[in-house]
């Protein structure tokens, strides 16, 4: 069976302030844009259902919109962030809190809208 | 690997046999595996089936969406994303590639594992108020995994009552239509998460004489339809892919029940006679009419006591006069035209009766209120075709009609004028019925006890129903686990009872018999016998043991055993004293 949640510690970095999303991202001149190293945010879950069945496919839907990776911590356990199946084995509740990790060139587009889905109180009328 | 089970043991037995998991809409797998050949085939299905579903989804959440908004719309969307996953796709291709699992084997093996996995971590570290929306996660996998298998079953679908192949019948919940359909010969045993000991399935698995356990909570997660599984009826207890020792060990105890019923058969044609000549005649309880054939099976002599409630129960509508006749009429065909066949009229609570709760709201007491013969008085249409039924087919044999939980005599005077009505119908429309009907009451309720004296000369027969008839004595719920202790046949008080209503009908010839559980246990066999009981019916699988009893007893004996119980204090003296008793007379029935 594919293991879709695995637990592994953390990086110990923790509460990295966010980039900006309209700051630019510096690219060296010769066109080979900068590697950047995972964003992370610390999200509290606030949804009353917490990150139930229609909460999790809002975030996986927005997920997939963007090309870099998007993992959601729990505690020690991890799961990628555009599978459904593995945020509902995450299993999180009202009033927990998350990390949201994001590693590719366009995750500082994604930061801030995927948190937001996380933080959400509702939000399960989205459209997409 | 192993897994076991503990429940409620409901009905004694052991099968060894394949899991035929009922979803609630009867959806099931029938084959685990395919051959290699049928590989590509079955992916095929598979990715038609989960290619069917999403679609449904997605038009779901179109239609409800624009009925309900998006919010409520949105449930589609999730099914769809979970229908939708490539790793669920591939990980189901794969088992049916390297296993050749058939399309619905690996679909339920993933949604079921996923479940099991869900479950087990989160309901670990949860808290408990958050439980339930664990499990409302996981009940959305659930019901997509029948979503599935119900495209994958298309236009097979075989009704339960077609089964060809011996199988173990799992499920959430039996409802009572469901389990009467199942016949012995392809139903080896059947297992629930719910129920309890006096529940409906409980009491079906009695009567069908299948090894069953309910109220096993949660189990269907742990196990796929083509699984082998041990169901054991004795200790209670269901095992999943039980491993070669354990599969070994229950064979054994298989065979074990095998040779003792062999041996109880050859006590069928024996007749049921006191070693010093007197017959003590026995018959059987029957709640379905197939039980008519267990009762001739195991040696009754007729039905004592034919329990009608199923035939109303989880039904939409009340059952109709041929209803009645069919059912009725099926038993007195197999019990032939001179054995006797006992049939009890309409003993149920208003709460079965939807059109009652809405005019009398719920009543606070069920048990003291409106059910029964009360009931029945109450809806006379209900009382009256149930009673035509029985008429008519008295006509084809030896039948005779009881009426249950009569208090008074006002009220038994009620239901005879009721049944001669009944009888000027029938002679009006040119029916043919039973003029000379034998009709009987239940002894039950203490106060009927009390004035046996006076109902013996107002009917055929007396039927002593211990079970209710201690309750009501002793106002002790058996199921009612605080005063559960209370409830004891061979109480002081129910003894004299029961010593009185056999005198009321021996000083008016009458007929007498017991007809409540205590009948059908050895220990109480020597007692019944001496307080002047010369019938017992007792629920046929037990008929051999009560016999053999019976034929090494004396009524002399029995006579004094039951002057000297009835001068004990108290139901534990009695109790023991009995178990010393059982030692002597049969040794090897006493505990």
């Amino acid at each position: 069976m594919t293991h879709r949640v695995t637990g592994s510690e953390p990086d110990p970095r923790d509460r990295v302030p966010p980039l900006n999303a309209s700051s630019a991202v510096a690219t060296p001149p010769s066109g080979v844009p900068a590697v950047n190293g995972p964003l992370r945010r610390t999200v509290r879950v606030v949804n009353p259902l917490g990150l139930h069945m229609r909460a999790a496919d809002r975030f996986v839907r927005a997920a997939k919109l963007y090309a870099c990776q998007v993992v959601v911590w729990h505690g020690d356990a991890r799961a990628d962030g555009k599978d459904l199946w593995a945020l509902i084995l995450l299993a999180v509740m009202p009033d927990t809190e998350v990390i949201l990790e994001l590693d590719g060139p366009d995750a500082p587009d994604a930061i801030e809208p995927l948190s937001e889905i996380l933080a959400a109180s509702g939000g399960e009328d989205y459209t997409n | 690997m192993e897994i076991r089970h503990h429940g409620i043991a409901v009905s004694p037995g052991v099968a060894i046999g394949p899991a035929f998991v009922i979803h609630t809409e009867g959806v099931r797998i029938t084959h685990q595996t395919v051959t290699a050949e049928h590989v590509p085939g079955e992916i095929s299905r598979l990715h038609r089936a989960l290619e069917e579903a999403a679609t449904e989804a997605r038009e779901n959440r179109q239609r409800i969406t624009s009925l309900h908004g998006p919010a409520i719309g949105n449930i589609f969307a999730a099914q769809g994303s979970i229908l939708e996953d490539p790793g669920f796709r591939n990980q189901t291709e794969t088992l049916i590639r390297t296993q050749c699992y058939s399309a619905e084997y690996a679909v339920s093996r993933v949604m079921r594992e996923f479940v099991k996995r869900l479950e087990e971590s989160a309901l670990k570290s949860v808290a408990e108020q958050h439980k339930a929306e664990v499990r409302r996660r996981a009940k959305d996998f659930i019901d997509i995994e029948r979503q599935i298998l119900l495209l994958l079953q298309g236009e097979n679908s075989e009704p339960l009552g077609e089964l060809t192949t011996p199988v173990i019948i799992l499920a959430a919940d039996l409802m009572p239509s469901e389990t009467a359909d199942f016949s012995p010969r392809t139903v080896h045993a059947f297992a629930t998460e719910s129920g309890g000991a006096t529940s409906h399935t409980a009491i079906l698995a009695g009567a069908l004489e299948i090894p069953a356990v309910v109220g096993l909570s949660r189990f269907l997660a742990d196990v796929s339809g083509g699984d082998t599984v041990i169901v054991d009826g004795e200790e209670g207890i269901l095992i999943i892919d039980p491993d070669e020792a354990t599969i070994a060990r229950y064979e054994e105890k298989r065979a074990a029940e095998r040779s003792r019923a062999d041996r109880y058969d050859s006590l069928r044609d024996k007749t049921s006679t006191t070693s010093d000549g007197t017959p003590i005649r026995l018959l059987g309880n029957i709640e379905l009419s197939q039980e008519a054939a267990h009762c001739l099976e195991r040696g009754a002599e007729g039905v004592g006591l034919y329990r009608t409630e199923f035939l109303y129960l989880n039904k939409t509508s009340d059952p109709t006069e041929e209803e009645h006749f069919e059912a009725y009429r099926s038993v007195v065909q197999t019990l032939g035209p001179t054995r006797p066949v006992v049939i009890r009229t309409l003993d149920l609570g208003a709460d079965k009766f939807s059109s009652l709760t809405d005019t009398l709201g719920i009543e606070k007491n069920p048990f003291l209120g409106l059910r029964s013969v009360r009931l029945c008085l109450r809806k006379l249409d209900l009382f009256k075709t149930q009673l035509r039924a029985i008429l008519r087919v008295a006509t084809l044999g030896n039948v005779r009609v009881m009426f249950p939980m009569i208090s008074t005599v006002d009220e038994l005077r009620q239901c005879k004028a009721l049944l001669n009505e009944v009888k000027e119908d029938l002679e009006d429309e040119g029916i043919p019925f039973k003029r000379d009907l034998s009709v009987g009451t239940m002894i039950e309720v203490p106060s009927a006890a009390l004035v046996a004296d006076i109902l013996a000369r107002e009917v055929d027969f007396f039927s002593i129903g211990t079970n209710d008839l201690i309750q009501y004595t002793l106002a002790a719920d058996r199921n009612n686990e605080n005063v559960a202790h209370l409830y004891n046949p061979v109480d002081p008080a129910v003894l004299r009872l029961i010593k009185r209503v056999v005198e009321a009908a021996d000083k008016e010839q009458i007929e007498v018999n017991v007809c409540g559980e205590m009948s059908g246990e050895p220990l109480y066999a020597p007692l019944l016998v001496g307080l002047g009981l010369r019938q017992l019916s007792v629920t046929p699988r037990k008929v051999p043991e009560i016999k053999r009893v019976i034929r090494q007893l004396r009524v002399d004996e029995a006579k004094r055993l039951a002057d000297h119980a009835l001068n004990m204090d108290t139901a534990r003296h009695v109790g023991s004293y009995l178990r010393d008793q059982l030692r002597r007379i049969r040794p090897e029935a006493a505990d």
